[in-house]
Formats: structure tokens, sequence, C-alpha cells
């Protein structure tokens, strides 16, 4: 894709081309701009841990003040990167980073962590970014990571806890380089947020807590909920549009469903052979449960030549090798690497005639 | 460490042979009093059974006997003053302005009419003008402002849910003001359990004579040859130890609806689970410190615990802790003293002469806080050897600055005084079930610390005898609120 500083006007400026510059330089002002990022994390008491000698005599012993304490991992980590520790800790311990008792006092200060919480307690950890830019590529960062959160496996509670612990790091390593592009709103807040994150006594999911003895609180970061929230919402919405849209395109919704069924190993042939009705409803509650995905496969520009593709394996006319992906015809001329291959070999117009050799067998099956 | 020692190896028949032996044969004729002195002597010896040297060694001060598997006892907390705002209409940025009243809900009914309610601030006032009774969120009262100024208005942030206000003296008009109420509170009620343990010991041949090639010391600082009091030694030191730790360690097993659903697979019935040490303490004050103690993290985790209370003035505080703890106590204070310029008084103290040489070495096991509580170390020697951090050694478990298990590094501090002549902290006993024993005699010889056992009744078919023991036991801390955790974590 060209970028738009390099497109030259041809004979002078045109009035497109000045917009084109305007809306750039106005992008270009807004991207260095300051800006707020606004966001808090709330740590919440696990009622569900507390113990039974308590939960008896609740009436007398009442709700627990328990304390966040500070841990020795977390201390070593925030205390390890000198160029955050000198950049927020001067003004949290009163001393210059040259002090020679600089690296003590830092050390006392996170050992020194006790904050008591009735309920909950929330830390505001905003930042102020000198550049809007800086914000947006760290949104991208985060994005990343919360998108490998979500598509790791998480089922067994050991894979869950090394998805946590994965994403608690690469969490840790953006927000530890945050101090070269700008500064938290409340510092204190900011590394009381940074300590829970590495802090086991807070769970960063629930069903940790069921094995977790030593679990007290679990973290809600509210911001980030609340995103993904607004963002489950425009999927959703697109997703419905979607759906109506692909109902009334029966090329299509077929090319769709075949995806469908690839995704989860269905059989091809057999679901496409159920009625109109039975594969829309199996596609509409799809598109429900996962509107994301559902509204990658109906934009994907190459949908109909995957289906196409998926069809041709489903009825033995290519072959994929099931431990690298790599498709073939049945007579071993290979067609690519993987899928994404295979479709730039069908959409090559070099490849005219084998497309239309195998489009014309397709022709002749129900699906 | 005690001394092995070959000189003979023989058959022996003779009962008789030491006074372990003596101790032994009361042990099943009294067992109640004699369990009270073995306490005491393996505590004084060994420092491996504090809670029961604490409890059961120190007579009938330090138990209680009890003829139900539940107790209870009744506390009476401290006088409160203040409740929590339960809701306010936020569409009033400008409460109070202008001498409104305003119209806030209390979590409990507890807020009196005509009384002063003071901010969380510290500094705004307003009087309770009504009280509206039970509303939607808790108890509805109208209030206004005290402050002259009609711009003056209160900080919507205060009246946030969650937000504590206190109660000040009720202002009255000088005549015809009506009387208002009182708040009372009541005694509360704790309840605890018993559980009870099981060991036994079964032998078979002839091994109760069997007399070995090693001499082995008794409790008592007599020497055997036979081999049975060497294995009735341990059986009953690691059913000691096992007790002992399970005093700290028990967690409370009884859900609040009265019912226990942890049954033994065998016979179908629930088994118990007392509070122990550990779960008190940890339900009291609990906290967790890092790479270093501090001397700050001391201090405010003691005063927060011992400012709860308004009859103490300065107090004298044991912590019982593991080896790692004491090291971290003592680099705190060492820094501090350091940080304050106290190096050479420090040198003059840890630097001296030795026989012609030099001695270097001395360590920090007492503090006194800036408010005057003294804190004083004790070793609790089960963090460093006791089964758990035997355990977490193996496993790895250490703490990466000094090696020691992580179980080390933790202090505990437990409340040993006297309210009302008793003493907080008893051990708690089934009357008649404190320390069970019997035998089950087989054809196989019984030793003599098994205790007198008619020679010519057999209670079971098998060529084998048994020794059973069943004990009780549940902890009773009546105040403990004076009582924490603090405790080094990895992560």
């Amino acid at each position: 894709m060209s970028d738009i500083s390099t497109l030259k006007p041809i004979g002078g400026a045109t009035p497109t081309s000045n917009v084109a510059e305007t809306a750039k330089s106005e992008r270009d002002k807004e991207l260095n701009e300051p800006y707020v990022f606004n966001r808090s994390v709330t740590v919440k008491v696990l009622e569900n841990n507390f113990s039974a000698y308590r939960k008896l005599n609740i009436s007398v012993l009442g709700r627990p003040t328990a304390n966040i304490g500070s841990s020795i991992n977390s201390c070593k980590i925030l205390s390890s990167n000198k160029g955050e520790v000198e950049a927020y800790f001067p003004e949290l311990i009163g001393l210059s980073a040259n002090n020679p008792e600089f690296v003590t006092r830092v050390k006392d200060y996170l050992c020194n962590i006790r904050v008591p919480v009735n309920e909950k307690v929330t830390f505001n950890n905003s930042f102020a970014f000198d550049h809007r830019k800086d914000y947006e590529e760290f949104q991208s960062k985060m994005d990343t990571i919360d998108r490998a959160f979500e598509q790791a496996d998480k089922g067994p509670i050991e894979k869950l806890k090394n998805a946590i612990a994965a994403r608690i790091e690469a969490i840790n390593r953006i927000e530890s380089e945050l101090y070269k592009v700008g500064r938290p709103v409340d510092i204190s807040d900011y590394i009381l947020y940074r300590h829970v994150l590495l802090y086991n006594d807070v769970v960063k999911d629930k069903r940790l807590a069921d094995m977790s003895r030593s679990a007290r609180f679990y973290l809600v970061d509210e911001t980030r909920e609340k995103a993904q929230q607004v963002k489950r919402l425009k999927e959703s919405k697109a997703a419905k549009r979607n759906y109506v849209e692909l109902c009334g395109n029966a090329e299509k919704f077929n090319a769709l469903f075949v995806r469908y069924c690839a995704k989860f190993n269905l059989n091809i042939a057999e679901y496409m052979a159920k009625d109109e009705t039975e594969r829309e409803t199996i596609i509409d509650v799809f598109a429900n449960e996962d509107p994301t995905t559902f509204n990658a496969m109906v934009t994907d520009i190459n949908l109909l030549t995957i289906a196409f593709i998926e069809r041709l394996i489903a009825r033995g006319e290519l072959t994929r090798l099931e431990h690298n992906q790599q498709i073939s015809t049945n007579d071993g001329q290979f067609i690519g690497k993987n899928m994404q291959d295979a479709v730039a070999f069908f959409n090559n117009p070099e490849n005219k005639a084998t497309r239309q050799m195998y489009e014309n067998k397709l022709k002749v099956t129900s699906y | 460490m005690y001394k092995l020692r070959e000189v003979s190896r023989g058959n022996y028949d003779d009962r008789g042979y030491s006074n372990e032996e003596s101790i032994a044969n009361l042990m099943l004729e009294r067992p109640e009093e004699i369990n009270s002195i073995l306490t005491y002597t393996y505590g004084t010896d060994d420092d491996r059974f504090p809670l029961t040297f604490m409890t059961e060694g120190q007579g009938s001060i330090g138990t209680k006997d009890i003829s139900t598997n539940q107790w209870t006892w009744k506390t009476m907390g401290r006088s409160k003053f203040n409740d929590k705002v339960a809701y306010f209409n936020t569409a009033n940025e400008t409460p109070g302005r202008g001498g409104a009243l305003i119209e806030v809900e209390f979590e409990t009914h507890w807020i009196i009419e005509q009384y002063g309610l003071i901010a969380p601030d510290g500094v705004t006032q307003v009087r309770v003008m009504k009280d509206l009774g039970e509303s939607a969120h808790g108890f509805k009262y109208l209030l206004k402002l005290t402050n002259t100024d009609p711009n003056a208005y209160i900080d919507p942030a205060l009246l946030t849910p969650g937000m504590y206000w206190s109660m000040t003296a009720p202002t009255i008009t000088e005549s015809y003001s009506k009387g208002n109420r009182s708040n009372v509170m009541g005694p509360g009620k704790m309840t605890s359990q018993l559980e009870y343990h099981r060991y036994s010991k079964e032998i078979a041949g002839d091994i109760s004579n069997r007399v070995v090639t090693y001499e082995f010391k008794t409790k008592n600082n007599g020497t055997t040859n036979l081999w049975i009091n060497e294995e009735m030694r341990q059986f009953d030191i690691q059913m000691r130890i096992m007790e002992e730790e399970r005093l700290w360690i028990a967690e409370y097993n009884r859900e609040s609806d009265g019912e226990i659903h942890f049954f033994d697979i065998d016979n179908g019935k629930p088994i118990y689970s007392t509070s122990g040490m550990f779960e008190i303490a940890r339900e009291s004050n609990y906290d967790t410190y890092g790479e270093k103690l501090t001397l700050n993290k001391i201090n405010r985790t003691v005063v927060d615990v011992l400012s709860k209370d308004t009859d103490t003035g300065s107090m004298e505080v044991t912590l019982f802790c593991g080896k790692g703890f004491a090291q971290d106590f003592d680099r705190a204070i060492r820094e501090d003293a350091k940080a304050s310029g106290y190096t050479d008084a420090l040198g003059f103290k840890e630097i001296t002469d030795f026989q012609g040489g030099l001695s270097y070495g001395k360590y920090f096991k007492r503090w006194e806080t800036p408010d005057g509580h003294i804190i004083t170390l004790k070793h609790l020697n089960m963090l460093d050897n006791g089964t758990i951090a035997e355990t977490a050694k193996m496993n790895g478990f250490v703490h990466p600055r000094t090696g020691l298990p992580m179980p080390s590094h933790q202090a505990i501090m437990v409340d040993m005084s006297m309210y009302g002549g008793e003493r907080n902290v008893r051990k708690v006993r089934r009357k008649n079930v404190i320390y069970q024993s019997g035998v089950i005699k087989g054809l196989t010889p019984v030793p003599a610390a098994w205790g007198a056992v008619p020679q010519n009744i057999l209670s079971q078919e098998v060529d084998a005898s048994r020794y059973e023991i069943k004990t009780s036991a549940g902890l009773q801390v009546n105040n403990n609120k004076r009582m924490f955790l603090l405790k080094c974590v990895l992560d």
C-alpha cells in the first residue's frame, strides 16, 4: 500500500491532494499532542476464600481487613529497570537518583508496601503520554497481548496459569518501558498497580482462587473490561448486520458455511446436506457466540477461494497434510505450504486453467 | 543427637529395666497427669513443642476440658461510633448549599437523630435533623450542614457509598427539645470445635524382648538396649510432633450452616477439624513482606494490631519466628542503625576480643518501637525443622538470600497474656478423651511401655499385639485481636 506522503501531485496541486495533505497534517498534529490515558484497576477481597472459621464467626470477627503486602519477586522486578526506577522513584522517596542511598530506599519502599483492603481498593494507573502516537502504539501492543491471551488454551488449570503468567509478563514488559514516553498521573498508585500484577495473593482469574490457598484478592481491570465490552458490542452489532447480508447471498453463505465446517472439523458433505433453515441456524448461533471470528470470516476477501479449496480437500481432489498443512494435488503437484499459499496459487491468473478445471469438477457435486 | 554404642546382643526378659518404663507404666494407668509431665519434659529439652508446652505443659491453667465437641465463648468488641454511606443521589452536585437539607442513606440504623456527624475529611460537620427510617439501601436520614457560609456545600466525594461518617454529641434547643435514643452493643459469640487423633502401634513376634547391640539413650538420660524402647520413643516423639504441628496448622471445617462435609470413607462419620494458631492469627491480621524486612514494616504491623485495643499502653510483644525471620529482623535494625550513623557503635558491639583474637557477630533480637512497645523474638524451631519446613527444603522452596526454607521467614505474634485470671491461649480437650490408650493383646508379648496387661487373656486371634492411642485437641484463644502473622513470600 502506498504511503500517503509518497503521493506526488501531477501538474501542480489539486483540491483532492490538498484535502489529503490537510488530513494528514491534522492527524500528525493529533498524534504529536500529549494524551492522558485515564484508567483504573480495582483489587477486591475474595469473599469465597474466607475461612470456615471466619464464616462461622462472621458476626464477631466481621470482614477481614486484609493487607496487600510485598513479595520478593515483585520487589526484584520493579527495582530492576534502572531507567524506570530513576524516572519514578525520586518523587516517591524524596531522593535524587544519584544519591548513594537511592537504591536502598527504593527497595525499602517496595518492601514496605502495605495497603489495607476492607472490601476493595482502586488504583489510578492513568498514564500521561507525551504524544498520542505513543499511546496508540501502547494500545496496539496491549491488544496483541489480549488477543494472544484470548486465543491461548486456557482449559486445564495449568494452561490457564501459563497463559496468565505469559500475559502478566508481557504487560509488565510493556509497562516497564512506558517511562520513556510519558509519566503516570499518580506514581504511587501506578507502582501499586504494577505490584499487584506481580503479587500472587491477587489472582488475575477467579478460577485460580479455588486452587490457591494464598489467594486473598482478585484484580479487576475496569478500563480494559469496559473497552472489551464496547468492542464485543461493536463486533456483535457488525455480526448481526453481516449475518443479514450473508443470508441474502447464497454463494457467499455457502462459502462461509464450508469454512465454518472446516474450522470445526465437521463433515462438509453431511452438513451441506442439511436444509437451509438448519444451516442458517447454525451460522446464527456461531455469529452470536463468536462474532469476532464470524466477522473476520465474512469480511475476508478470499472467503470464496478458501471455501473452494476446502471443498476440494473435502472431496479428496486436494490433499492437506495433517502435520505441516501443506496442500497438494492428488498426483503430488505442490499447491502451497499452507492455505494462504494455496489461495495465492488459485488467485494467480497464470493458474486460471487449473482453477477452471477444479471448478468444473465441483459443479457436479452437491457440496 | 543421641549416641549409639554397640555393646552386645542377646535376649532380655526382665521388665523393670529403666525409669522410662516406670513412667510408661503410669501412662496407661493415669494418662491425664502423666501426659502433661511428658510434654513439659520434651518442651524444655527439645524446644519442639512450644504450643503444647505453653498450654498443656502448664497444667490446668493452660487447658480446658469440656464434655461436648463444640464450645463457645463470648467477646465484646470495641464501641462503635460510625456508619457508612449506602446511597446518595449524585444528581445533587452541591449538597447542603444555602442550608438545604439533604437525604443520605446509611447502611445501618446506628446513627441517631439530633446527633452530629463528622465527615471522612475530619472537618465537614452536619447535624442529623430527622431519622426517616428504613429505606431502599439501608436507613435514610435528613442532614443539614452546620457551616454558616451560605455558599458552602458538602464535597460529594464524601458522600460516596462506603465512606464512613462518625457521630458527635447531640445538639438541641434550650427548651422543648425531644429526647433521642442510645445504641448498645451486646457480646458476640464465637464458636470452635475439637478434633480427634488416633495413633496405632502394632508388633509381632518377640520384638518386645529383643535386645540389640546398640545402646539407646532414654528420655530421662538413662540408657537401654531394648529395641522396643527405641521404637516406642520414636512412636512417642512422632506422635507429639504431629500433635504440636496440628495445633498450629489445623483449619476449621464446620460450615456456617453447622454442617461438616468431610466424611470418613470407612464409617461415613464426619471428621472434625479445629482452628489452629496459624489460622487464628491469619484471620486476625495478616501481611506479607518481600526481599527484605524493614523496621517500618514491623512497626506498622505491630502498631496496627496493638492500636486496636484501648486498654493497652506499652506492651511487650513476643514474636515466634524462624531463623530466617530472625535474620531479616536483624538486618532491618542493622540497616536502620547504619542509616542513623551508628556504624561505629555497632562495630564496637560486634567486634570484641576473644582469647587473644577477635570475635565477630552479635545480633538484634529485641526492638523498642517509637510507641514504646517492646518486640522480642522467640525462636520457633518448628518453622526451621518441622515437617513443613523440611518438606519445603526438599521441594526447593527456599529463600533466595538465606537458603532457609520459606516457612522459616515468618513470624507469628501470639498473645499469651492473662485476661481476667485466664490464660488467653488454652488447649481444649474432650473429657475422658484427653489421652486414651489401650492394648489389643494377641499372642505376641507386649513391652513394659504398654503397661500392665494380663498375660493369659487374649483379645484377638491374630498373633500380634497393638497399642492404640486416641487424643482430642482444640485451641481456644479468648482475644485474637492482638495476634498477627507476618510472612515472607516469593511471589
